[in-house]
């Protein structure tokens, strides 16, 4: 699996763990794509100090376990120790024992529920208070107080629906339920969950549901006659890959809160895209997965240039303060922290399944993982917005 | 369970740290991870004489050496204590029971852990805190408990009434006095010692 030709002696390898095959394939395949983009970039530009970026990948199907083998074998059999990876916590989790104690760089794209430092890990995607914070004020404002919380059950789902709850009954809402599905969640589950919704007519679901079982989970929610467009389903994972799949039509007027949609309008974004069908097609979607990891593995080669070495100490040292043009603007890795300044926005699914962007932060926000100056029920929305 | 964690989340944004350990990697490592949390943390070494009294959490190295137990040892009203050691040996071991530490932490410190003994430190000084002002409740409660029988027998053989009587008459000088009925019974139990001591009337 081993790609590229040129002796390791004149290249800078780096390790790739996406999952291209099993549950979360649709998101993990759109991260591939975009670390892929990235670095064919900096090599047809002439690599970084006149090297190129050598690519060692492999396919962990979505499995932590698998995810933590494969981790272990890129920084022991292949010699590599930076790794551009992982879509979800439980991976995150699974890999991190590995790199720690191999002293590897991990870099994670992903938008994840907070509460962590690793100072072997580089967090490029959002912290809680870059999404849900102003989506429930969002959410209580615009769509009512009534909220029912779903998840798959994992860490990620559990801790961000118990921040959402938080957050909802600071601006005075309700959770009307909390209930769990598996991670490979059975039709009959989601339909019993789909049922629920509808008995308790929440005004809007929150979902952590994430991979196939979202994908099931939406499309049922339509069949049922549930009607985005005055009960819509909001979550932090649903982007315009899965939106193809599961159909743009049955998606139009869900609400998900992130700090990328493909349909932004700024020159960063427009030259990524660009870039990005040239290599991939024109049909292929644009997301924050593949805009999330494109951005993280150009601060990657900004690091690597100035500290010249893929020493974790070092390159971590370079890291910390950097910013990028990235395809969501002015994005800057937190020195204190490792996370990044992002900007948040929520965003509309439109017909033809790119999004709205109802509303978007002024500037990049600080990355605050364990919410330690976020106060709960802080103002986000303007005073313009109506409520609901 | 949940607000439990969301105050004990909450709290810990305004605790104020003292961190005692030497000024090098692993303490300024300690340092960050307790700033990341949003705790107010300063760091002091060597071990200071006294404990500053604006403090309501101690990291503490654990030394090896012939080194004076620390000042941080956990007491009644004290701060929370978190003991840091990097030996499990005999001799650490029986220092660190005797500090009366509510958590500890181990080297080489890692970012990884220390939220969660902090946090069961934490909740584990406040727990016994209320244990002990139980315990001391209860204590008093039970020589209360003791005293008012005792007054009782003493009306009894002085008036000549039933139990239940001088219980009431008790209670109705305790609301009278708008004193406890436990220390209505101790000036019972007292004037009966003065006046057994005087002659005035028999010993019981």
């Amino acid at each position: 699996m081993v790609s590229g030709t040129a002796s390791s002696s004149d290249t800078w390898r780096v390790g790739v763990l996406f999952s291209r095959t099993g549950l979360t394939a649709v998101t993990e395949t759109e991260h591939f794509l975009g670390t892929a983009l990235a670095i064919q970039e900096i090599n047809q530009a002439g690599g970084i100090l006149g090297r190129e970026i050598e690519v060692v990948a492999y396919d962990p199907e979505s499995d932590p376990a698998i995810y933590r083998r494969l981790a272990d074998r890129l920084l022991t059999d292949d010699g590599i120790s930076v790794i551009f990876g992982g879509s979800s916590s439980a991976q995150r989790k699974a890999v991190l024992p590995a790199i720690e104690r191999r002293n590897g760089l991990l870099w994670y794209p992903s938008l994840y529920e907070g509460f962590e430092y690793s100072p072997n890990v580089i967090y490029t995607g959002a912290s809680p208070n870059q999404t849900s914070f102003p989506l429930a004020e969002y959410l209580v404002r615009n769509h009512g107080r009534r909220v029912f919380l779903v998840g798959s059950d994992y860490i990620y789902p559990r801790e961000s629906n118990r921040i959402m709850r938080d957050l909802v009954e600071s601006y005075g809402g309700k959770i009307v339920d909390e209930v769990y599905v598996p991670m490979a969640a059975p039709e009959s589950r989601l339909r019993e969950i789909v049922a629920r919704v509808k008995d308790l007519a929440p005004d809007v679901v929150f979902s952590t549901v994430v991979g196939r079982s979202a994908q099931a989970f939406y499309r049922l929610y339509r069949e049922a006659g549930l009607d985005p467009a005055s009960m819509p389903i909001a979550s932090l994972t649903m982007a315009e890959g899965e939106v193809r799949e599961i159909g743009a039509a049955l998606c139009e007027g869900h609400i998900t809160a992130a700090t990328y949609f493909g349909s932004l309008q700024g020159p960063s974004n427009r030259r990524f895209a660009e870039n990005f069908h040239r290599a991939f097609g024109p049909d292929t979607p644009i997301s924050m997965w593949s805009a999330g990891a494109y951005a993280q593995v150009h601060l990657f080669a900004l690091a690597l240039e100035r500290a010249g070495t893929l020493d974790t100490q070092r390159l971590v040292e370079a890291a910390l303060g950097l910013s990028f043009e990235a395809p969501e603007g002015a994005i800057q890795i937190d020195p204190d922290n490792n996370h990044t300044w992002l900007t948040p926005r929520i965003g509309r699914v439109r017909r033809d399944g790119s999004f709205d962007v109802v509303w978007e932060a002024k500037a990049a926000v600080k990355p605050d993982p364990y919410l330690a100056v976020s106060p709960l029920g802080a103002r986000w929305i303007g005073e313009e917005v109506s409520v609901a | 369970m949940k607000p439990g964690i969301r105050r004990l989340i909450e709290e810990l944004r305004g605790a104020r740290v003292l961190v005692v350990h030497p000024r090098d990697a692993e303490g300024d490592a300690l340092l960050d991870q307790l700033k990341r949390i949003g705790c107010n943390v300063r760091g002091i070494w060597p071990p200071p004489v006294e404990l500053p009294n604006d403090v309501d959490t101690v990291f503490h190295l654990v030394e090896t050496s012939e080194t004076p137990a620390f000042v941080a040892s956990a007491s009644e009203g004290g701060p929370t204590f978190v003991a840091i050691v990097d030996y499990e040996n005999p001799t650490v071991l029986r220092r660190l029971l005797d500090s009366n530490a509510h958590g500890v932490i181990n080297k080489p410190i890692r970012p990884f852990g220390i939220l969660s003994s902090l946090v069961l430190a934490r909740s584990m000084h406040g727990y016994t805190r209320r244990l002990e002002s139980k315990v001391q409740k209860l204590e008093e409660t039970l020589k209360a408990r003791r005293d008012v029988d005792k007054a009782v027998k003493i009306l009894v053989t002085l008036k000549k009434i039933g139990e239940a009587e001088a219980y009431e008459l008790i209670r109705s000088q305790a609301t009278q006095k708008r004193l406890s009925m436990a220390q209505i019974a101790a000036t019972i139990i007292g004037a009966q010692d003065v006046m057994a001591g005087l002659g005035l009337i028999d010993d019981l």
